[in-house]
Formats: C-alpha cells, sequence, structure tokens
C-alpha cells in the first residue's frame, strides 16, 4: 500500500505555550469578574468619590456647589471639640476593647480546646450570644442594667447585700463607658476563630514537647502562640475595625449619653445628620476623616502581620 | 313548543334578568377619588392613631383608591431622606405625610416643598373651627391668603406634669404650685417605699424628646414667652436658669431618676408602672398612665378616678402647645385622594376622639373635642390650650439647637459645666445657627 498523499492547503496554527494559556485564563477570568467590578464600581466606588468630592463642596438637600468650601469642611471638623471628643472616646474604646476581646477570646478558646468531655455542650452555649441578633442582646442589656428595676442592681442590693455597688450603670459618667465596653464583650470576644487556629495546630508538637519534659505554660508559650501568631494578628485587625466602626450598641443602650460621653464618630455622624442639611457636609467629612483613620490603622495592622509572619 | 310560547318564555326570561339587576344594584357614588394613596406614618402611629382602621374606612367610602399605610421614624435622620428623596428625585413614595413637628419640618416649609390646605379649610374645617394653640403653630406668618398653611395639625399636645395621685395622697401631698413644694414633693417620695420598691420622686427629662420643650414651658408660664425681641431663644432667662437649676438640684440629692439619660421613653414607663410619682412631658402621659394604673381595665374614664393628673409650669403666663402635622409634598401623585384622606379619615371625630381616649393625643379641632367624654386630664388640657399658648422653635436649625441644648444640659447635670458656661455655650452655638424661620 503506498503512501496516502495529501491534498490541498493545510493551515497549523503555532504551538500554544503556557503563557497564551495563562493569557487566555487571565482574560477568562476578567470576563467573569466584570459584573462584581460594574456592581462594586456603580455602589462603592461612585458613591466613595462622590462623597469624597462633596467634602470640599457647599451643599444642601436642593443643590451642590462642586468644590466651593476649599478645606473649609475639615477645617470646621477639627476646630470643633465635638469631633475630637468622639474621636477620643472611639480610640479609647478600640484599645480596651481589641486587648480585653483579644485576651478573653483567646483564654475561652484555650480551654475549648483542652475541655475532652462536653465540649460540644460548652461550645453550643458559648455560641448563643453570636446567634442572637444584636439587637435583641442589647435590649435585654438594657433591661438588666435598668437602675431602678434591673437584674444586676436587684441581685447586688438584695442578694449580695451590696448597696455601695449599685450604679446607673448607662447613665452615670463613671460607669458608662466599662458598662459599654463590657456589653460589647458578652459574645466572648472571637472566640471561634481563634479555636480554629488553634484547632490547626498539629497535636504531634504537643506530644513532642511532652516527651521533651514540657510544662503546659511552656506549650502554651513555644508552640501555641507561635503558631497562632498569623491567626491572631488577622483577627486583631478584625476586632481594630469592628471596635472601631461602634454605633448600634450606642444607638441602642446610651445614645451617646451620658453628656456625649459615649458619643463614637460614627455616632457622631448619625447625629450631624439629624441635625439637618446645613450639617450634612460635616457628616460627610467627619466620615471620610475616620475612614482615613480606620485605614491608617487597617494599613498598620497589616504591616506588623506582615513582619511577624516573615520572622 | 309554538311560537306563543317561545316568546312568552323569552319575555319572562329577559324580566327575570332585569330584575335581577336592579336588586344588585348600588348607589352610584360621585366619586372621582381612584388610584392607590400612600399615607406615611410616624411608626407609633400605627397603633396610637389607629391607622390601619382609618385605612380600612376609607377604602370602604371610596372602592376605587386602595390605601397603603407606610411608616418612618420618628428620628431627625428618617425626615432628612424623605427631604432628600423630594429634592433629588422629584417624586415622593408617599402623597400623604402625618407626623413631624414644625421644628422638624421649617426645612422644606421654608423651601416651599409642601402643598397649601387654605383651600380645603371651610366649613367645619374653617380657621375658627380649630384650636388656636395647634393651628397657630401651624400657620406660616406673613403668608398671603391661600398659602398660610403649608401643614395642618393633626394630632396636639401640651406640656406640664403629670403626677400620681394615689402616691401624693399616701404621702400627704398636694399638688405643687412652686419649685419648693415641687422639690419637697419629689424627696419626700423619693424616701418613700412601695411594695420594698424605692419610687423615684420626679423623673425629669433630660434627653432630645422633650428636654428642650420643658425649659420652653417652664420660661413661658413664667415670662410669657421664651424668646428675645429678635425672635431667639432667651437663654438668659431668669426662669430658665431657675428651671435648669431645679433640675440639677433635683438630680443631685437623689430625688429623682436620670433613666431617660439614655432611654427617651423612661420617665414614662417609670410612672405606667407606678414607680415614678413626677414626670414632666407631654399630656399624653396623663391618658397612658392612668390606662395603665387603673383598676377597672377597658374603660375610660377611669371608673375609679384618672390616678394621673397634671399640674402646670409655676406662672400661668402661657403654655407650651405643639401638634404633629399632616401635609402633602408638592411632587405627590395622588394629591386629590390625599386631601380627601386628611379630610375624612384623620381630622375625622372618629379618629380624633378614639387617639386622645386611648392614648390622649389631643384632638386639634373643636368640635371633636368637644365630643370627648368627660375626665379631667381633657378638661385640664382644655383650659390649658382656651388661654395663652407657645409653640416650639422652627428654626432651620432647629433640631440643632435641641441637641446643643440637651448635650449642655446633661453636662451640666454631671457637673462638667457651670451654669454660666452652659448658657454661654448656649449663646454661642445659637449665634452660630441658622435661625431662618418659614414666613411668607
Amino acid at each position: 500500500m503506498g503512501k496516502a498523499r495529501l491534498t490541498g492547503k493545510i493551515s497549523i496554527g503555532r504551538p500554544v505555550t503556557g503563557r497564551d494559556m495563562e493569557r487566555r485564563q487571565t482574560q477568562f477570568a476578567l470576563f467573569l469578574i466584570i459584573p462584581s467590578i460594574i456592581m462594586i464600581g456603580l455602589f462603592i466606588g461612585y458613591p466613595l468619590v462622590y462623597s469624597f468630592f462633596l467634602t470640599f463642596s457647599k451643599f444642601t438637600i436642593q443643590k451642590v456647589d462642586w468644590f466651593a468650601a476649599g478645606t473649609s469642611n475639615y477645617s470646621l471638623v477639627f476646630k470643633d471639640q465635638t469631633f475630637w471628643d468622639a474621636l477620643g472616646f472611639t480610640l479609647l474604646y478600640t484599645m480596651t476593647y481589641v486587648v480585653i476581646s483579644m485576651a478573653l477570646g483567646l483564654l475561652v478558646a484555650v480551654l475549648l480546646q483542652q475541655v475532652t468531655m462536653g465540649g460540644s455542650i460548652f461550645r453550643g452555649i458559648l455560641f448563643l450570644p453570636t446567634v442572637i441578633p444584636v439587637t435583641m442582646g442589647l435590649l435585654m442589656f438594657q433591661w438588666v442594667l435598668d437602675p431602678n428595676n434591673g437584674v444586676l442592681n436587684h441581685v447586688l442590693l438584695r442578694v449580695l447585700n451590696r448597696p455601695d455597688l449599685v450604679h446607673n450603670w448607662l447613665t452615670d459618667e463613671t460607669t458608662a463607658f466599662g458598662t459599654l465596653v463590657t456589653v460589647t464583650l458578652w459574645g466572648f470576644g472571637p472566640w471561634i476563630l481563634l479555636l480554629a487556629g488553634l484547632l490547626a495546630i498539629p497535636k504531634d508538637f504537643y506530644e513532642a514537647a511532652r516527651v521533651d519534659g514540657a510544662t503546659r505554660f511552656g506549650e502554651f508559650q513555644h508552640i501555641t502562640l507561635p503558631l497562632l501568631r498569623n491567626t491572631v494578628m488577622i483577627v486583631t485587625t478584625l476586632q481594630t475595625i469592628k471596635a472601631l466602626k461602634l454605633f448600634v450598641p450606642i444607638y441602642v443602650l446610651t445614645e451617646g449619653n451620658p453628656a456625649g460621653s459615649t458619643r463614637s464618630l460614627y455616632y457622631l455622624v448619625f447625629q450631624k445628620i439629624n441635625n439637618g442639611q446645613n450639617y450634612y457636609a460635616y457628616a460627610t467629612t467627619v466620615g471620610w476623616i475616620f475612614a482615613a483613620i480606620v485605614l491608617v490603622i487597617s494599613i498598620l495592622t497589616t504591616l506588623i502581620a506582615r513582619q511577624t509572619r516573615e520572622r | 313548543m309554538n311560537t306563543f310560547s317561545q316568546r312568552l318564555l323569552t319575555l319572562i326570561f329577559v324580566a327575570s334578568l332585569c330584575l335581577l339587576s336592579v336588586t344588585n344594584l348600588q348607589p352610584v357614588r360621585a366619586d372621582n377619588l381612584s388610584g392607590k394613596l400612600v399615607v406615611d406614618v410616624e411608626s407609633w402611629m400605627i397603633d396610637k392613631y389607629n391607622m390601619k382602621e382609618l385605612a380600612a374606612r376609607f377604602m370602604k367610602d371610596h372602592p376605587n383608591v386602595e390605601v397603603e399605610v407606610i411608616t418612618h421614624e420618628g428620628l431627625g435622620a428618617s425626615y432628612q431622606n424623605i427631604f432628600l428623596e423630594w429634592a433629588q428625585t422629584k417624586a415622593s413614595t408617599a402623597d400623604l405625610y402625618f407626623g413631624g413637628l414644625i421644628s422638624q419640618l421649617s426645612p422644606v416649609i421654608i423651601d416651599n416643598a409642601l402643598l397649601p390646605w387654605d383651600e380645603i379649610m371651610t366649613g367645619d374645617l374653617a380657621p375658627d373651627k380649630w384650636i388656636k394653640g395647634f393651628l397657630s403653630y401651624s400657620e406660616v406668618p406673613g403668608a398671603k391668603d391661600g398659602e398660610k398653611y403649608l401643614t395642618l395639625p393633626g394630632l396636639g399636645e401640651t406640656i406640664n406634669f403629670q403626677y400620681n395621685t394615689k402616691l401624693f395622697e399616701s404621702a400627704g401631698l398636694k399638688a405643687p404650685t412652686s419649685y419648693d413644694e415641687l422639690y419637697t414633693a419629689a424627696c419626700k417620695l423619693a424616701a418613700m417605699k412601695v411594695n420594698d420598691k424605692s419610687l423615684l420622686g420626679f423623673e425629669g427629662e433630660y434627653n432630645l424628646n422633650f428636654a428642650p420643650d420643658t425649659w420652653m414651658a417652664a420660661v413661658t408660664a413664667e415670662e410669657g414667652t421664651y424668646l428675645t425681641a429678635d425672635g431667639k431663644p432667651n437663654w438668659d432667662s431668669a426662669a430658665g436658669k431657675r428651671w435648669i437649676e431645679f433640675q440639677k438640684k433635683i438630680v443631685d440629692n437623689k430625688c429623682g431618676g436620670t433613666s431617660v439619660l439614655t432611654d427617651n421613653n423612661g420617665a414614662r414607663n417609670a410612672l405606667k408602672a407606678g414607680q415614678a410619682a413626677i414626670i414632666n412631658a407631654s399630656n399624653s402621659r396623663l391618658s397612658e398612665g392612668s390606662v395603665a394604673l387603673c383598676a377597672e381595665k377597658d374603660t375610660f374614664p377611669c371608673k375609679s378616678g384618672e390616678t394621673i393628673q397634671a399640674f402646670d409650669y409655676f406662672g400661668g403666663k402661657g403654655t407650651l402647645a405643639f401638634s404633629h402635622q399632616i401635609y402633602i409634598p408638592r411632587v405627590a401623585k395622588n394629591i386629590n385622594a390625599a386631601r380627601a384622606f386628611a379630610k375624612e379619615q384623620l381630622l375625622s371625630s372618629y379618629a380624633q376622639t378614639w387617639s386622645a381616649m386611648h392614648y390622649g393625643k389631643m384632638p386639634t379641632i373643636w368640635a371633636n373635642y368637644d365630643a370627648l367624654p368627660k375626665n379631667v386630664n381633657f378638661d385640664h388640657v382644655r383650659n390649658e390650650l382656651k388661654g395663652d399658648t407657645q409653640g416650639q422653635w422652627v428654626y432651620r436649625d432647629g433640631q440643632l439647637l435641641r441637641q446643643l441644648y440637651v448635650d449642655n444640659l446633661q453636662s451640666y447635670l454631671s457637673g462638667k459645666i457651670t451654669l454660666d458656661e452652659m448658657i454661654s455655650k448656649l449663646k454661642d452655638g445659637t449665634d452660630k445657627a441658622d435661625l431662618t424661620v418659614p414666613k411668607g
């Protein structure tokens, strides 16, 4: 049998390289995320840019004089003592909340890790604050902390016979801050995420350490903490952002009172909107200053986390 | 069947059909109202003004109209959303709004965003038929005929003290007639226990809801007005300072509670629970408290008498009266139906007397007031309204001034600033505020 003779032209493309495949995959991926980019651009990007330009403008309900205000909105905010008081409260609350919530979360996570019997029961109980709607939980605390009829004062007065400890927990300036921090910690901090991080640590390390004679504290110090570092840094960043955005507990429990002592920056923005259109510019500017602060803090924590990982 | 029979049967059939049609006919209404009517009210009005019932009644009378009742919160932020919608979209979600004080609505009144009501104010709704203390609050000063009323008062209230008569009786006290008597009563009651629970002598208003109004009421009662000659709040008024100092004395000596600092309804709830002996807020607390504490439930008036009764601010020179407004934005769609709903339902005797009896929200038309059952508290408010009254301030920055007063009052009560510092800050803040008022 003879060889087949090819007739006609055959067009042979150049061979497909790895780079081509990569480019095609990238193009396809971009194509898939175009709808998301459009949505983000429309509903986040556009309002962000629009509101940023507003901070340099004079505007009311009816019209906007673009860039007519220059930097005067920012000067107005920086000259207002209310802004600095709200900023001070927000930062103080954030530092206090993050430190205590991380410590508490870590303690609970470590304890849950150690529990061998009934662990799921304890986890279920500790998980309850997470499933209860935030506002409902806060309203519950409003009743517990009621100075006249609340459970807390009733226990202190009638059960423990300590009338000296009875307080107007949310309306007394000396106790309002601490009470707010305590109420926002009723979920025991970010123990869920920390527990996940703990459970990811291989048990072999602990067994090896025990063989070498390490104590429990030594295991915690030389195994748990170092291997949990990345998780801790990420969770700390999340907790920081959460604390900076404090609004709902203030809205439900204190309304920024007494005398503005529990007013956060977010709540200040809300109050200024309430004051009417003459204060839209002020509120928008505070919002942007706040966003800048959050961005700086987020960048700092991310840099620290990266350095920690590299170490 | 022969032809005659066929024709007879046909005739009987047609006659039967005609008879059936005639018996099913309903009177034809001359009703040019149709379409959807959206009514937006403050959320508390759903219950306290029986809005669902009013909507059902209107739809029964106007079968071609579908009424939808929606709500908004009574906070400033909600009103900003509504005003923004009107201005930016040139449209309105609702055709008719009910709720909002002139002080909250002054920006849109000043900006001429509302339709006037003057043309329907004839007959039973003629200006002289209204309670002057409420209608005057809605009137735009200096406006030309046809545009005097851009809002109408739907329900009204006065500011006075509300006290528990039974607690007073058990303490051997009478309704106070001066600050000294009020202080003595508050402290005596605060030292008492009822059912092993401490009483709250005087639970004052120190928050956004009523704190500024109590200042306005105290000054109006003693000096006839809380405004200076150039229309600013008279922060230097001796009566105002007396009132502020009185509140500090109450707080410092623990003759009253401060739950209102974090709960706008703290005082009202304590009164209804029988725990607060005296509060000072809007007169609706008289009905609410009496209904809550009446031994005979579901009766009005309470057969054993109204447990909660009123006494006025000291001085007798005037009462602070305010009302929640009814208004239609110029950009509303179904304006005819909106006007009809306001006239036939919101301002009806049924609606206004129902709200007064159940929740103490007073009628704004005398005929509806006169339709109320005899009641000591209604009589008290009637006397207030027959005398001199003044409304709340209506500046464009009215809400800001309210917040300014509350912030500084709380700082003073907590000892952070002195009274002189408080007055100075109030004057300073007022000078920087936009005091534009609605005018023709």
